[in-house]
């Protein structure tokens, strides 16, 4: 008979079933995805709540957060892929995947992982990929920056080439008030200086959805890489597992806040960028699939275990 | 088919910088009950997970029913059943659940002997391996290896925690295996009057090589323990180069040393003119006389 | 068939199921044109393993106490009552190596030895 192997039950196994109670593990787990959910949703309800749509106040106002949203990203993500590559770990979740056992059992290693990656893939960037879905019946986003700002004109002119097909707003000329100041201005001598319309992107939200979805998926697989080109070498001592794993989450922790600082267009600058190559990314993204997997596949085929 | 299922050759392995295997070239024979033997630390673990492919030997050869361990395909692994001597298995499942999680990755999975075993060890199905006694999630393990229909069946300590009653029912389950055609099994064990029982062949390994490997019956009947006294002419000179053991008193000798036939202590008794009394050893002794420092 | 064996003695479990195997044969028990359970049958009946059976076997057959006939099975061989004397004496042999072996032990002179061995066969003749 030819060996095939039954992913369903690999699968079922991954995601704990049978291992916990049955009520407390569907909430668990319903309670897990109900948080991945909410946050993966935040951007898009920053966007439309918040700032009404319009990216320019989006990314200038909040590339802070994502700051700390990628050290609490990096920290789920990092800790799920050593707990599940790494067999010198015993923690709760280990037990679901209880190394020895299954190694010693006519599982083929490599399909093994593949399940193990594909789970975790799927918990995390389902819920982004939900949004993206979401995003595509949304309103529509515009592109307005401040005008007053001198680099305004710089950035309308690049998403005016990011986004070939936007267009300028109709119907508004001007959006600051007739009287008043702003910035201390007077506006009579603004009203002086040219002020076009904010331009329409049209499907702005899905290129932001997918925008972070690349992102996360591109994260996801180089940290993957990362936990199985290091098990190895820490797979028999939690402590140098702790700092090994800790460190890019510590360093991310340390980074957030200052790449707003030295890097306050970084955010901004790549969803252009990704808004302008989409198509290679894409095909790049999807090419680094097979290669992180073949190689995690290798790698893990030939842990040892002590 | 190879004579030899496990076959290993000079093989060697170290933990950082210190030699747990030394040049090892252990054999077993198809269709017999190996009963592998050594003292904690003497590199028996460490042989027996290069055999089931967990770790790899730094150098040397392994061959597994022909594979070496690190290439295993999952069809090789359906003859290889494995009952480790930490098992860890899942904690959170119950037994049934468990079987049933198994039996996915065995095409001729016997869900009759798992029935046969539960009942006979009276294990409940329904209980989550955390539940269980040591033991008890070892009898488990022990079913998982046998509902496979292992060709090879390795066994590391796995009566350890179980009661004189139920270790029984589980030399029995084992040789019940064994009586069908071909079937071999590895039994590494502490409690040597129970492979005294079962095996064939023996194997002893002690600081990291194989001391003896043999059948059984062969060992116990040329390994013996003599006495020697009533040196006529004194006892200095009597020496005995290829003992197992020797010490010399004043006046008597003690050798545990190895008997190829019925000639040899009257011969050495007429040489030095003096007396001798045999005294049989069974496994244990001969086990501790082998591998004591 | 009641056949105790005790694996963790000096001896080898072998040479003891051989022993009480013999001794059934020669004493009666066993009768000639009796069938032996097969090897698999005693084997699960003792619990033991299946190899050192057939080895017994094979020793009983080669010493001329059993004769196995293909797909019929093991069965007792007549004709004890004319085994030679030679093979006879071979048989006791070792009981007498260790009555002697004692005897040096306790410093026993050969002549008690030998009074000690007729009054058991006059004990054993007054009970028949």
């Amino acid at each position: 008979m030819k060996a095939r192997t039954p992913y369903w039950p690999l699968f079922r196994n991954e995601l704990g079933v049978g291992h916990y109670a049955g009520i407390p593990w569907a909430m668990c787990l319903g309670f897990y995805l109900a948080i991945w959910l909410l946050a993966s949703s935040l951007p898009l309800l920053i966007l439309f709540k918040t700032c009404e749509g319009n990216l320019a106040t989006f990314f200038t106002a909040f590339g802070g957060m994502f700051g700390f949203a990628l050290v609490w990203w990096v920290a789920i993500t990092a800790w799920l892929f050593a707990f599940a590559l790494l067999p010198g770990i015993s923690n709760p979740i280990q037990t679901v995947r209880a190394f020895e056992f299954m190694f010693t059992r006519a599982i083929d290693r490599r399909h093994l992982l593949r399940t193990r990656a594909a789970v975790i893939h799927l918990v995390l960037l389902g819920p982004l990929l939900l949004n993206l879905l979401v995003s595509s019946g949304s309103r529509e986003t515009t592109f307005g920056p401040d005008n007053s700002q001198p680099e305004s004109a710089l950035r309308r002119e690049q998403y005016s080439n990011a986004f070939p097909a936007s267009r300028p707003k109709e119907g508004t000329v001007g959006v600051y008030p007739k009287e008043g100041t702003v910035r201390g201005w007077p506006i009579t001598a603004l009203k002086s200086l040219e002020q076009p319309a904010p331009i329409v992107i049209p499907r702005g939200s899905m290129a932001l959805s997918a925008w972070i979805l690349w992102m996360g998926a591109l994260g996801l697989l180089l940290m993957q890489g990362y936990c199985v080109l290091v098990a190895r070498h820490v797979q028999n001592s939690p402590w140098r597992a702790v700092m090994v794993i800790g460190g890019p989450i510590v360093a991310a922790a340390l980074l957030a806040p200052w790449i707003p600082k030295l890097y306050p267009d970084l955010f901004e600058q790549s969803f252009l960028f990704f808004a302008r190559n989409l198509v290679p990314l894409l095909i790049g993204l999807l090419a680094l699939v097979p290669a992180v997997q073949i190689f995690s596949e290798r790698r893990f085929s030939k842990l040892e275990i002590l | 088919m190879n004579e030899y299922i496990i076959e290993t050759k000079n093989v060697f392995r170290s933990f950082g910088g210190s030699a747990a295997v030394k040049d090892l070239n252990l054999r077993v024979r198809r269709g017999s009950i190996y009963g592998f033997l050594g003292r904690n630390g003497a590199g028996k673990t460490t042989t027996i997970k290069m055999l089931a492919g967990l770790i790899w030997p730094d150098s040397g050869e392994i061959r597994v029913n022909g594979v070496e361990p690190a290439k295993l395909t999952v069809a090789d692994r359906w003859k290889i059943g494995y009952v480790s001597e930490r098992q860890i298995l899942p904690p959170g499942m119950r037994v049934g659940a468990l079987i049933q999680f198994t039996s996915n990755f065995y095409p001729d999975w016997d869900f009759a002997v798992c029935d046969r075993i539960l009942k006979r060890f009276g294990i409940d199905p329904g209980k989550r391996i955390k539940a269980l006694s040591h033991g008890t999630a070892r009898q488990v393990a022990f079913l998982l290896a046998m509902a496979q229909k292992p060709e090879l069946l390795i066994l590391d300590e796995p009566a350890a925690n179980l009661d004189v009653v139920a270790r029984r029912a589980f030399l029995e389950e084992m040789l019940d295996l064994i009586r069908e055609e071909d079937k071999t099994v590895l039994l590494s064990s502490h409690i040597l009057s129970d492979v005294e029982r079962v095996a064939d062949e023996i194997g002893i390994i002690s600081q990291g090589t194989l001391k003896i490997s043999e059948p059984l019956d062969r060992l116990k009947e040329t390994v013996k323990q003599v006495r020697f006294y009533g040196f006529e002419r004194g006892i200095n000179g009597f020496e005995i180069p290829d003992a197992i053991r020797f010490s010399k008193s004043k006046d008597e000798a003690l050798a545990t040393l190895r008997l190829p036939d019925e000639t040899l202590l009257p011969k050495l008794a007429a040489t030095h003119r003096c007396q001798y009394e045999i005294t049989h050893l069974n496994l244990e002794d001969i086990f501790v006389e082998v591998v004591k420092e | 068939m009641f056949v105790h064996l005790n694996p963790n003695s000096g001896m080898p479990i072998y040479r003891q199921l051989f022993q009480q195997l013999r001794q059934r044969i020669v004493s009666g028990q066993l009768a000639p044109g009796e069938q032996v359970p097969s090897v698999r049958e005693l084997s699960a009946e003792l619990k033991i393993n299946l190899l050192t059976v057939a080895k017994v076997y094979q020793l009983l057959e080669r010493e001329g106490f059993v004769e196995t006939r293909r797909g019929l099975g093991t069965f007792v061989l007549d004709g004890h009552a004319t085994r030679s004397l030679i093979e006879k004496r071979k048989l006791i042999a070792h009981a007498v190596e260790q009555v002697v072996s004692e005897a040096q032990h306790l410093d026993l002179e050969e002549a008690e030895v030998i009074k000690l061995i007729r009054q058991r066969f006059e004990a054993a003749k007054t009970k028949t």
